[in-house]
């Protein structure tokens, strides 16, 4: 039995259009499915705005689904539970959010932030929480100096590994990392991606890592789904998909990675991004792939089994 | 190309855009005086794209603010000088600074939530410089220039995200929002930290190009702030590394990321994941990152560096020129 089981997710936002129009549907997450194992990386990649963290967040159940036909966390309904066996199914789960800043409360200090899951755990006495606090922040290469200070006094980085050392402290089963390296130098970033490695071998920790930085991906998951506006378009093992992309977005996705030392390469996925609020009932990279053919248009294709992965697209039916 | 400073004495208003001399800010604290700004220099011409790269919490975010002199309060600049555009910001009146800010010189903070107000409109905040710095009057131009300035930085359905609030845009959208936001006013300079972290890198890629235009076009100068060390490879023309609050490497993009003379910068590099490699863990610098309120005597890499000899803890290396660049280290060269 998978960890995480997820079957046909949706999530749907109104928004408003200026005060006299009529307000619109945006289907943020337009059926989503994916199992993550125990001690297993399922890395989550694809367009800024495809709806990666609305998905962090409804497995989470920290907002509600629009509807679902499973959503299941060790075994459990996470659909039919209640705020009490939710409460109590938080303790293996914590997250990172994507921005830090505004997910560390500004009047506590760094100490106790990082303390406070501990805390809500009732877990040991104030020396040994102290002491497991001053062992991740130093794990997390946080000077010990910043244990009294707030929030606003850090840089960028060290509020992002603040809300790492908070989220791994406790060493959940399950953790949802939203960008959480995005401000971090590439020497932290390095030391903190060994550490989840680390700790998910020693705890069997599994991660849904979502990240725009593909080396990183390939560095820390297993398996990597490709999201392009509220669909995974490509699903499987991280070397395979990332060495021989098969879906046309992802071709596109590896093509535009930025590298040192290739000035002057301009490619870029041309055409606009498509509006979310329409209903499609065509392929909807059709207006921007390059090897689009009359059935794109005619069909929205569906996840299919293409060798040991799974990609949306007509050109592998 | 960034270097103009130490080459000869400062003469403000001629080629740069941007001039900083012996720069140190500190901020204070209950704990101590943290040294975050120790001694920098740097010039910015006009059109340059001029890359940050360095330790997280090395200073770069300081050094941005106070360019716009947009520092919290218990930070001080103690010595140097900021002059922009022939003016120095560390001395000029609040009223003429109000000035330049958002018209000649804008930003794109490292957190979107500081220059995101979250009980208004985006795409109204995007329109207030047109308003406040250049006297646009009619809503519907404000309309249509902040949909036509969306759209340049792709943001999908433009029209209906005028609209939104801050917290319904996805993280990548609220940068691009910011971004859209500074490029509105066509301003001389402007200081962009870490513009594109939460943007996948197709959409990256779209940035980097429309930036590029925007400098042709307009000869915009950009101070670029990043960890990516791809992104401002491809971007920047020069490229300054920072460590503990010190520039310790200046130089043209490619030579210095692809040919870095400094310890740091090498170790640095190396750090950098692939793309096309399975590897069983990642290099990172061994030992800790350094304590700003009591930083390490003489070189402050050297209690990382695995070059360091004697001479490295005892005396700070000099800046000098090696080749066309700039490195603080007692043995490059
Ligand atoms: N509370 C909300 N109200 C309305 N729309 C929302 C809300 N939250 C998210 N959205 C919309 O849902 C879509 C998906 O957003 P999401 O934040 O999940 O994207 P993402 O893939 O995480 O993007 P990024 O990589 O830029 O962070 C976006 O179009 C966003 O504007
Ligand atoms: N308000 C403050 N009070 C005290 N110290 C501060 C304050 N703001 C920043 N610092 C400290 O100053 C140093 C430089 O911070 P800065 O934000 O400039 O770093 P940075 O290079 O931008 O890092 P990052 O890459 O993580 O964003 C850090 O060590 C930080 O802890
Ligand atoms: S289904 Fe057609 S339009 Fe869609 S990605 Fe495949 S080839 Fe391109
Ligand atoms: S001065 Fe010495 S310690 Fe510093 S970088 Fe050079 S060799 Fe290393
Ligand atoms: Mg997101
Ligand atoms: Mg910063």
């Amino acid at each position: 039995m998978p960890l995480l089981e997820v079957i046909d997710l949706y999530k749907y936002f109104t928004i408003k259009q200026g005060l006299l129009a009529k307000p619109v549907i945006l289907r943020a997450v337009d059926g989503v499915s994916f199992n993550i194992e125990e001690g297993e990386t399922l890395g989550l990649v694809g367009e800024s705005g495809s709806g990666k963290t609305t998905v962090g967040k409804l497995v989470l159940r920290l907002i509600e689904p629009t509807r679902v036909k499973k959503l299941e966390f060790m075994g459990v309904d996470l659909t039919r539970i209640d705020d009490r066996g939710l409460r109590k199914i938080r303790r293996y789960m914590s997250v990172v959010y994507q921005n830090p800043s505004s997910s560390l409360n500004p009047w506590w200090t760094v100490g106790k932030i990082i303390e406070e899951p501990l805390v809500r755990q009732g877990y040991g006495d104030p020396d040994e929480r102290r002491e497991l606090v001053e062992a991740i922040m130093e794990r997390v290469g946080l000077p010990l100096e910043l244990y009294n200070r707030y929030p606003g006094e850090l840089s960028g980085g060290q509020q992002q590994r603040v809300a790492i050392a908070r989220a791994l402290i406790t060493k959940p089963k399950f953790m949802v990392a939203d960008e959480p390296t995005s401000s971090l130098d590439a020497s932290v970033r390095a030391s903190i991606l060994n550490l989840m490695k680390e700790l998910q071998r020693e705890f069997n920790i599994s991660y849904l890592f979502i990240s725009h930085d593909l080396a990183t991906i390939r560095y820390i998951a297993d398996k990597v789904a490709v999201m392009y506006m509220g669909e995974i378009v490509e699903l499987g093992r991280v070397d395979t998909v990332l060495r021989e992309p098969l879906h046309p977005y992802t071709q596109g996705l590896l093509k535009s990675v930025p590298k040192i030392g290739k000035k002057g390469e301009r490619f870029e996925i041309k055409g606009e991004i498509p509006s979310l609020t329409i209903e499609y009932k065509h392929c909807k990279f059709s207006s921007r792939c390059p090897f689009a053919f009359e059935k794109c248009r005619a069909g929205r294709p569906g996840l299919k089994r293409v060798g040991d992965r799974l990609v949306a697209c007509f050109l592998y039916d | 190309m960034g270097l103009h400073v130490q080459d000869r004495s400062v003469q403000p208003g001629i080629g740069n855009v941007l001039e900083v001399e012996n720069l140190r800010i500190y901020y204070y604290t209950d704990i101590g005086v943290v040294r975050a700004v120790d001694g920098v220099s740097f010039s910015i011409g006009r059109g340059e794209i001029l890359g940050v790269v360095g330790e997280s919490g090395s200073g770069k975010s300081t050094l941005g603010l106070a360019i716009g002199r947009l520092l919290p309060n218990n930070a001080r600049i103690v010595d140097g000088r900021i002059v922009f555009d022939g003016r120095d910001i560390t001395r000029i009146s609040e009223d003429e600074l109000r000035k330049i800010r958002g018209k000649e010189l804008a930003y794109i903070f490292q957190d979107p939530h500081r220059s995101l107000n979250p009980v208004m409109v985006v795409g109204d905040q995007a329109g207030e410089v047109l308003y406040y710095q250049f006297n646009v009057r009619s809503k519907h131009t404000i309309l249509a220039r902040v949909i036509e300035a969306f759209r340049k930085v792709r943001i999908s359905d433009a029209d209906k995200r005028y609209h939104s609030y801050p917290h319904e845009l996805s993280g990548g959208m609220k940068q691009r929002v910011v971004i859209a936001t500074a490029l509105i006013g066509r301003p001389k300079l402007i200081v962009a930290d870490e513009p594109t972290s939460a943007l996948d890198v197709t959409i990256q890629r779209q940035l980097i190009n429309l930036l590029m235009d925007i400098r042709e076009e307009y000869g915009t100068s950009i101070m670029l702030i990043s960890h990516d060390l791809g992104v401002v490879s491809e971007l920047s023309d020069s490229v300054s590394v920072m460590y503990a609050g010190k520039i310790v490497e200046l130089g043209r993009a490619d030579a210095v990321t692809e040919d870095p003379l400094h310890p740091y910068t090498q170790a640095l590099v190396r750090s950098v994941p692939r793309i096309d490699e399975a590897v069983e863990s990642l290099y990172s610098i061994p030992g800790s990152p350094p304590n700003l309120a009591n930083p390490p005597a003489g070189c402050r890499f050297h209690p990382r560096c695995p070059y360091a000899r004697e001479i490295c803890s005892r005396e700070e290396p000099p800046f000098r020129k090696i080749g066309d660049r700039y490195v603080a280290c007692h043995l490059a060269g």
